[in-house]
């Protein structure tokens, strides 16, 4: 279950990634006991080999507007009964986003950085299985939906 | 007769033309089990993905196992494994 001062959010705006850490470095200064801020910034690569070219000119995201935030908030969750954590910030685009675009913010508060790393790259490798999202990568010649790769289900059932 | 919405995410909605945006079923009682064995045979290529421990079906916003029997009216969305993150 999330708590009250975690954040999550699904939109179609640019992320904003200053204004994502102050809210968790907020927290983390109203905390008792602060101690570490990780923050993950996924961003668009522009080569991707599902076109034949391999340049992608828009990545699309499709989500599932109906369990998108609910399943971030599960893998949330999960995270929690891992690990004391302070606040938990998941952030992530779909629409239209182009090359260096950020698509993806984590960001994990804790009292001692051992366990907001662990924390962010679970929830990394959790997103990557579990949220409602589907890319498809688009150039002026053809559109290709991303496949699941096998390396990101076995990042995820190693946890 | 069994029948309602059928939507489909990702890689599935290459799959629209074939499957259109309904299912239905002309038997009183069916599970997503077999809805899913209808759709295949309709639509072999789909098979991979069906097949895949990854792939999800949500009844009316909730995923649910493929045991689960379907009412007339419910809203059935197919999820192919995830790409996010």
């Amino acid at each position: 279950m999330i708590e009250p001062n975690d954040h999550v959010l699904v939109t179609d705006q640019i992320l904003d990634v200053a204004s994502a850490y102050s809210v968790v470095k907020n927290s983390v200064i109203n905390a008792e006991e602060p101690g570490a801020v990780v923050v993950f910034v996924g961003l668009v690569r522009e080569f991707d080999n599902h076109l034949s070219s391999g340049r992608l000119q828009i990545l699309r995201l499709q989500h599932y507007p109906e369990l998108t935030e609910a399943s971030i908030a599960e893998v949330i969750g999960q995270a929690r009964e891992r690990w004391v954590l302070g606040t938990v910030l998941v952030q992530h685009r779909v629409g239209d986003l182009r090359p260096a675009d950020e698509i993806v913010v984590v960001a994990v508060t804790s009292k001692h950085r051992a366990q907001a790393f662990e924390a962010a790259r679970f929830l990394m490798d959790k997103l990557k299985t579990e949220v409602m999202l589907w890319k498809r990568v688009l150039n002026t010649d053809e559109a290709q939906w991303v496949a699941f790769k096998d390396s990101d289900a076995k990042a995820s059932s190693a946890w | 007769m069994l029948e309602g919405d059928l939507v489909l995410f990702g890689c599935l909605s290459d799959f629209e033309a074939q499957l259109g945006g309904r299912w239905s079923a002309s038997v009183s009682e069916t599970t997503i089990e077999a809805l899913l064995s209808d759709f295949v045979a309709r639509a072999p290529e789909m098979s991979d993905i069906v097949n895949s421990p990854y792939f999800k079906v949500a009844i009316n916003n909730k995923v649910q196992p493929k045991t689960f029997t379907l009412e007339h009216g419910d809203t059935v969305a197919l999820l192919p494994p995830v790409t996010g993150g």
